[in-house]
């Protein structure tokens, strides 16, 4: 067959990098150096020894690279009169975030979905006095918290941190969870309860299964949220469990002897390293499950 | 025996009355559809019959047994939604399986209502498979399979074919109707579209505004249609109307006059007053015929052709009016052609109360 010869455009139109696309990789590119500027100097500064900190070149590369900041930082610096390092508090974090997370994310999911399935009489006002809640900075309650908590007798106490950070967790895992499961087609629920599924039966058969990934962005917000705490832990952990985040101000801040700025570099990185690599894991299924959220709610 | 029976239904929202003093009954083994535009309250009256919907007044009835205040799951009711409705993270058989397992039923039960279900739909290759695997069409065949295991006595359809395109949706209508031909099952079905109601109904509750308009067989309602809201919501082009006035056994409009030969006045006795004529556009022709009298001569605005016929538009009397004719006619867009109607077959309607004299 013979080939017909065609003129003018034809086929995939070129791609073509404009000077505007150009300036945009610019900006972005720059920006993103100046953000990991500082987790760089941290970084060179953790594996250089006292001596070559002293010289003040802040961006050079440590000439001889070596861990000893970090592992003092994680088992040996001082808070205070102890020494046992930062990982006391790295435990206590552990201990107060995996409760406080699974708790509020439960608790707030089952108010979502009653909340959007199970309209009852005063739910709109319950959801108004909740996403009030979202609102109210928090330092406002501090005081009568503070005093509740020492009348039912969990002041300074795990529990009670932890109740503290469920209460707080709730407004906005009740709003996300709300928001997804609002998404969701009204007849599957029609369906499961012409099927015969009671409150408890859809939730955890029908409803649950398909939040995973809402539940993904709970976890990522909550857990970052709770780690990164610091006035909460400081005032209602009590002294025995403060977390990561007290700690590390503590060693950063003891004024006593020589400033071992390795030993504070390598402390705050080992600090924010749980929230940076749940960002860095799961960051593609955070930004799927906002923009899931915002365009469906 | 009443199947289904509603009796002086309400349902109020705060300022909205979306169902009013609704009184129905629907026959053991009867394929009733509702039919109306959207918003004029037919799925809700599904839902409320489901017992989806908390009513504001009146009682449902299903099986002689009062169910106003009954869970959805104690009705005997099996439902079939327009999205299908299905459990994505289920198989088709964890879907058809899941209403008997929360009921506590017997495995070996379960098996062979499952299996029983599957062979019925011609779903048995489809059992592992998960909802998004499959195409829309057997979608809704697994959704109909979850009405069905349920083993109930009604069946509840709320627009089950809409999400469905138009080969699909023919074709799944037949089986629809193969379906109650065999079950015998009571079947309540709603739909928007005339041809699936026409089709496929027993008889055929067209509502409006919350409220039945008329109730009757489809074609009583194709060819007896109780008002002018009936008779220009079903047909498709929908009827012509010329106002006008009846005097005696004439149909008057201008200086015209159609005689009423052979028009079945619903009451007997003197007719003057003021009435809308209606003809369906098969009811027209465009030459002569025993029994059908001139009404105009026009010009042709509009050609449709359909193959098997033609939809001819014109004006007439400031409406838009169409004939159908033959798909044989050699017509050309702008000629002038004569109109004749068949005054049998017309429908008159009072001016005033828009109601069929």
């Amino acid at each position: 067959m013979e080939q017909i010869q065609l003129t003018g455009p034809q086929g995939p139109k070129p791609k073509q990098t404009s000077v505007s696309r150009m300036g945009v990789y610019v900006f972005l590119v720059s920006a993103a150096i100046f953000f990991c500027i500082p987790l760089y100097v941290m970084l060179v500064t953790s594996l250089k020894g006292m001596p070559e900190i002293r010289l003040g070149e802040l961006f050079a590369l440590p000439g001889d690279p070596s861990f000893a900041a970090w592992v003092k930082a994680w088992s040996e610096a001082c808070s205070g009169v102890e020494c046992n390092g930062i990982q006391t508090g790295f435990w206590n974090s552990v201990k107060i975030t995996i409760p406080s997370v699974a708790i509020s994310i439960i608790l707030g999911s089952i108010n979502g979905y009653a909340l959007s399935f199970w309209r009852f009489k005063g739910s709109n006002l319950l959801f108004g006095l909740l996403l009030f809640g979202a609102f109210v900075p928090f330092q406002v309650v501090i005081f009568p918290l503070i005093i509740f908590l020492r009348e039912v007798g969990l002041y300074g106490s795990l529990t009670g941190i932890i109740l503290i950070h469920t209460i707080f967790g709730m407004p906005i895992m009740t709003l996300l969870f709300r928001n997804y499961f609002a998404s969701l087609p009204d007849e599957l629920f029609k369906a499961a309860r012409v099927d015969g599924a009671n409150f408890w039966q859809i939730f955890f058969q029908i409803m649950m299964p398909l939040s995973i990934p809402v539940t993904v962005v709970a976890v990522i917000l909550q857990t970052t949220g709770i780690w990164n705490d610091y006035l909460l832990g400081l005032i209602f952990a009590g002294r025995d469990n403060l977390p990561m985040t007290v700690q590390l101000n503590n060693i950063v801040a003891t004024t006593f002897g020589v400033r071992e700025y390795n030993v504070n570099m390598a402390a705050t990185i080992l600090t924010a390293i749980v929230p940076l690599a749940i960002y860095l894991l799961s960051g593609k299924y955070f930004v799927r499950g906002i923009a899931a959220g915002a365009v469906k709610g | 025996m009443n199947s289904v029976s509603i009796k002086e239904l309400d349902l109020k929202y705060q300022d909205a009355h979306v169902l009013k003093h609704l009184n129905l009954d629907i026959q053991k083994g009867e394929f009733l559809v509702l039919l109306g535009s959207s918003g004029c309250g037919k799925s809700t009256l599904l839902n409320c019959i489901a017992g989806l919907l908390d009513i504001t007044a009146g009682q449902i009835w299903i099986n002689d047994r009062n169910v106003t205040w009954e869970e959805p799951k104690d009705r005997g009711i099996g439902m079939v939604f327009q999205s299908y409705a299905l459990y994505p993270q289920m198989t088709v058989e964890k879907n058809l399986s899941f209403g008997l397992k929360v009921k506590g039923m017997a495995k070996e039960e379960i098996r062979q209502r499952v299996d029983r279900a599957a062979k019925i739909l011609q779903i048995e290759p489809l059992l592992q498979r998960k909802p998004s695997e499959l195409s829309g069409g057997q979608r809704q065949r697994v959704a109909i399979g979850r009405a069905l295991v349920r083993d109930v006595e009604v069946f509840l359809f709320d627009e089950p074919l809409s999400n469905l395109d138009a080969k699909l949706r023919a074709d799944l209508r037949v089986e629809i109707k193969r379906l109650h031909q065999k079950l015998k099952n009571t079947m309540v079905y709603v739909t928007h579209d005339q041809v699936e109601a026409l089709t496929l109904a027993d008889r055929i509750a067209i509502m409006k505004d919350g409220e039945i308009q008329q109730l009757s067989t489809p074609a009583n309602i194709y060819h007896k249609p109780c008002n002018l809201f009936v008779a220009q919501f079903i047909g498709s082009p929908s009827m012509n109307l010329l106002e006008g006035r009846i005097v005696g056994e004439n149909f008057v409009y201008q200086d015209y006059r159609v005689h009423l030969m052979g028009y079945e006045f619903i009451d007997q006795g003197d007719h003057d007053t003021s009435a809308y004529l209606g003809i369906r556009p098969e009811h027209l022709a465009l030459e002569p015929r025993e029994g059908y009298v001139q009404l105009a001569t026009a010009t042709i605005d509009i050609l449709e052709p359909m193959g098997d016929e033609t939809i001819v538009w014109f004006d007439f009397m400031n409406r838009k009016w169409s004939v159908k004719v033959h798909g044989d006619h050699q017509l050309t867009w702008g000629a002038d052609i004569d109109i004749y109607l068949d005054p049998k077959k017309a429908h008159l309607f009072s001016k005033q109360s828009e109601v069929r004299l």
